[in-house]
């Protein structure tokens, strides 16, 4: 099975949601949960490449010409 | 590939002599972004104290040439090279005289030679010159007169190269008296109409004020009226800037998308509400400066609010043109329709994350433009971090995801590689999201911008948001992911130059969804846009630099508004006069009456 998403959508979403992932320590921390910055952000860097390594797993993703080509 | 698509000529292949200039601008551009990027991430390293390697007293020597570089020289080289580009693929030909192209080119390539030089020169003892005063030049700062006679020569190559696209769609126009201004010239032509309105402030204040000072001609100015000229031009060239994004958001990114524009009208609008609304907001920048009155600055305030307008309309109309486009690809859905975008193409990417990140910049830009809130936030590191998703994300991701696009149909060399393209475009929205957002909140713990040495002794900031030196530390990542990905861009490009030349690169831009037929004729009207806005702009600014004259002097309080050296000489002069009136009368009086002298 490969995951119906472009390379490139995969690394935007991650980008995305690893930006969103890493701001909720400041949340966290305005509710008082204290978490070191440096392994956090490592933390949210391992989490990207893992899901990235699951995708690969799954089939990778998708890699066809999708219609790049001038309409 | 298809046939048709292989023996379709590229710009390269239509317009030789254009895409050179093209090509040299895009050049001078990326050079200036290299530059810009090494000094820049020496000062997020030497400011967040992670690694010092200059004394922080060149630290303002080092700013002000991460600023010039930057968003003098490389936006606006990129800037000549793109409107190069669309006035002559728009109007489908060749520009009227290709030795003024080339002469503004030259201006504009020798003027930031002597202000970079002039800039350098202060990292040296050698040289007896310094230019240490960022990219915000106004008084009291004083440059050598290098870095001003620089900034004139190159902003009168800007003027050439404006008048250079305007002939040419006058000579289109000759040819085609009942057409439309095509879209991509008019979003040309409204942007230099601005940017004329916008450097005239700046001209005058450089040339009356600034240039004779530095030269020592005059003995001091009035700062105020400085900065208030500043700014004149300083946000209206915040637009200029953003205006080549704007155009590859409107023009390119939905053909890049599978698409086509959603809207050529909507497209007109929000260019003109450029020209219209840039210029007379400027003192939104002032709300500190004690010599401006606060009703001139709620004025301000309330045009800065009205810009909101076009760049909502652009949020619009460019998501608008994006989904047709995945909805043509054959997405579904209410947000189902995004995993059919291009996202593995780099030039699509980058304007998209670009444009993500403008949204994020708007917010904080609202902040600023706020008479109220602008005041906690005031000359903080907010400001920065601001302007780096602007003009720093906004703009320059735009600019080098648009050359993905568009240095193969310049050069006829396909891009060296689309994932390292790819990879970088995104490694810049991860690495500005840290550095920027960092930046925004040691802003609202009190953090100053411009300087070297941001703590204060026996004094702590508020440990929210982590606190000072954890934000500091994302600052540094952030910065050290930037420079990594501006290195990836530009050696992609340099290994892309490489490249054999190959057929089959051109691309061609679709029509609008709805076209310029839909358009009022009036839009294409500049004549009436230009005069509203210079109406706007003396309303804006008449009386509040009345009132700086008045209240602080042309030269500043005290001083005789003409220059120093008029009083020796016309002592001299009325010396010399009394002398030769003297003599004229002795010699009548020696000669007896003047009836006699008449008779």
């Amino acid at each position: 099975m490969s995951v119906d998403i472009s390379r490139g959508g995969l690394l935007v979403a991650l980008a995305i949601f690893g930006v969103i992932l890493y701001e909720i320590r400041t949340v966290l921390d305005f509710v008082g949960i204290e978490l070191p910055l440096i392994p956090y952000l490592i933390g949210v860097f391992v989490l990207a490449g893992v899901v990235l390594w699951i995708v690969s797993l799954k089939g990778g993703w998708r890699t066809e010409p999708d219609g790049e080509e001038p309409t | 590939m298809s046939a048709a698509i292989e023996s379709e000529p590229t710009f390269l292949d239509k317009f030789p002599q254009e895409a050179r200039v093209v090509r040299a601008s895009f050049l001078s551009a990326f050079f200036a972004l290299f530059l810009g990027a090494v000094f820049g991430i020496i000062q997020t390293l030497h400011r967040t104290d992670i690694a010092r390697v200059i004394p922080s007293t060149d630290y303002y020597t080092l700013l002000t040439a991460h600023g010039v570089f930057l968003v003098i020289s490389f936006t606006v080289f990129f800037l000549v090279g793109l409107f190069t580009w669309a006035v002559t693929r728009s109007l489908d030909r060749p520009l009227v005289n290709i030795k003024i192209t080339w002469t503004w080119y030259a201006l504009m390539a020798g003027g930031i030679t002597m202000t970079g030089i002039s800039i350098l020169a202060g990292f040296t003892d050698a040289i007896d010159m310094s230019a240490a005063v960022l990219f915000t030049f106004y008084a009291p700062l004083q440059a050598h007169p290098l870095f001003y006679v620089g900034l004139t020569v190159f902003i009168i190559g800007t003027w050439v190269a404006g008048a250079d696209w305007f002939r040419a769609w006058l000579a289109w126009k000759r040819d085609n008296p009942d057409e439309r201004i095509p879209l991509q010239t008019f979003m040309v032509l409204t942007t230099m109409a601005m940017w004329y309105i916008a450097t005239s402030a700046i001209a005058a204040s450089v040339l009356i004020f600034l240039l004779p000072w530095s030269l020592g001609l005059i003995d001091q100015v009035n700062p105020t009226l400085t900065r208030t000229l500043f700014w004149f031009f300083g946000h209206p060239v915040v637009y200029f800037w953003l205006m080549p994004a704007y155009l590859l958001w409107y023009t390119v990114l939905p053909k890049i998308a599978g698409g086509r524009l959603f809207s050529d009208p909507l497209a007109r609008v929000v260019f003109v509400l450029f020209l219209l609304l840039s210029t007379p907001v400027g003192i939104h920048h002032q709300y500190l400066d004690p010599g401006i009155a606060e009703g001139f600055k709620f004025i301000s305030m309330t045009n800065t609010m009205f810009l909101l307008l076009p760049s909502l309309l652009t949020a619009f109309t460019v998501v608008a043109s994006v989904e047709y486009g995945a909805r043509q690809r054959g997405g579904t859905g209410l947000l189902g329709w995004l995993t059919e975008l291009p996202w593995r193409n780099p030039a699509f990417t980058g304007m998209m994350l670009a444009g993500l990140m403008f949204a994020a910049g708007g917010f904080s830009g609202m902040v600023n433009a706020g008479m109220n809130i602008n005041y906690m936030i005031h000359n903080t590191i907010w400001v920065p971090g601001h302007f780096h998703l602007t003009v720093g994300t906004a703009v320059a991701l735009t600019m080098m995801a648009g050359t993905y696009w568009l240095w193969p149909q310049i050069s006829n060399k396909p891009i060296y590689s689309n994932p390292i393209g790819l990879f970088q475009v995104v490694l810049w929205f991860i690495g500005m999201a840290l550095m920027s957002n960092a930046m925004h909140a040691q802003g609202i713990l009190g953090v100053p911008r411009r300087t070297a040495e941001p703590e204060y002794a026996g004094f702590e900031y508020a440990s929210s948001f982590g606190g000072f030196g954890e934000l500091n530390i994302q600052i540094a990542i952030g910065g050290t992911l930037l420079f990594v990905s501006t290195i990836l861009f530009l050696g992609n490009l340099v290994l892309t130059m490489g490249n054999p030349k190959v057929s089959g690169l051109a691309e061609t831009l679709p029509p609008a969804l709805s076209g310029p037929e839909d358009a009022p004729q009036v839009l294409d009207n500049l004549r009436l846009w230009v005069t509203i806005a210079l109406v706007l702009v003396v309303l804006a600014y008449a009386l509040p630099i009345a009132a700086i004259i008045n209240r602080g002097g042309l030269l500043g309080p005290g001083v005789e508004a003409f220059p120093v050296w008029l009083t020796p000489t016309s002592q001299l002069l009325t010396d010399a006069a009394a002398v030769l009136v003297g003599n004229v009368v002795e010699t009548i009086t020696a000669s007896g009456p003047l009836t006699e002298v008449l008779r």
